[in-house]
């Protein structure tokens, strides 16, 4: 367990200096209220999603729903 | 947490319902379109906010403790940008809080830096055990929060819910109007929750 700790320890202390390289300054997270995971979860998660950042393992969001009418141009 | 840091959020929150009324036919209607909304985030904010979903990293059984994330980037020519990336496959609940969750921290960056959050581990430690004394960077989390629940669920529509949801039940159908998740509903009606923002409420 503390072996799996210290490893995505180091795996976040590793996205931190590529992130910081690339000029990130500022990292936020949405965490679930109500969690209910161990702790350990949470920072593997962490790791992962900065890892997938870094990775380029992502695609642009469809942002074509979710729309209402505007109202016209007066 | 500084009451003006509730303040200035609910601020923005609330200049934000104003612009999303002038510009939307039945502005005052629910649930808002979280994409008009997008729209109106870029155009205040006036710098990118790229918006993407992981391709790996799902959220398909909506368990997932951590939905998105949120990075501020300086660029070498002096300008900055912003990235948003959430977890693919969350139901629209969860797609759209996460979603408004992560644009209140582009709106609310005025680029003071303490608010900044650097270093993960840190911060997750602190998101985990939410110390009396929080940082700055916990507190922008909170506050995001806070900016994201006025504008999806504003403070009198809360106050009319108070007063009549009281079942499991309630809080479902009152998710659904609003399309927010379930749990936050519940936070959201509850009584330390509701009392606290009393404090605020000539101001909302």
């Amino acid at each position: 367990m503390e072996t799996k700790k210290m490893n995505v320890e180091e795996r976040l202390k590793k996205a931190d200096e590529a992130l910081s390289k690339m000029g990130v300054v500022d990292k936020k997270f949405f965490f679930a209220a109500r969690s209910e995971s161990l702790p350990s979860k949470v920072y593997e998660d962490v790791a992962d999603m900065e890892e997938a950042y870094l990775n380029g393992k992502y695609k642009p969001l469809d942002l074509s729903g979710d729309r209402g009418t505007r109202k016209p141009i007066a | 947490m500084g009451v003006h840091d509730i303040f200035r959020t609910l601020n923005i929150a609330q200049e934000m319902a104003e612009v999303y009324k002038l510009e939307m036919l039945n502005g005052d209607g629910f649930p808002r379109f979280m994409n008009d909304f997008v729209d109106m985030c870029k155009s205040r904010v006036a710098v990118p906010i790229n918006i993407s979903e992981y391709t790996e990293l799902k959220d398909s059984d909506g368990k997932a403790d951590v939905k998105g994330k949120y990075f501020r980037i300086n660029q070498a020519d002096g300008k900055h940008h912003y990235d948003i990336l959430l977890k693919s496959e969350m139901n629209d609940c969860w797609h759209r809080f996460v979603k408004c969750k992560e644009l209140f921290h582009a709106l609310l960056d005025d680029g003071k830096d303490q608010y900044y959050s650097n270093d993960t581990l840190r911060h997750i430690e602190e998101c985990l055990t939410d110390p009396p004394e929080a940082s700055l960077a916990l507190t922008s989390e909170w506050i995001a929060q806070v900016g994201a629940a006025e504008f999806l669920f504003p403070y009198k529509a809360r106050l009319t819910h108070y007063k009549t949801d009281k079942t499991k039940d309630d809080f479902y159908k009152t998710a659904k109007l609003y399309k927010i998740p379930q749990d936050y509903i519940e936070i959201y009606l509850s009584s330390p929750y509701m009392d606290y923002f009393e404090v605020f409420s000539h101001h909302i």
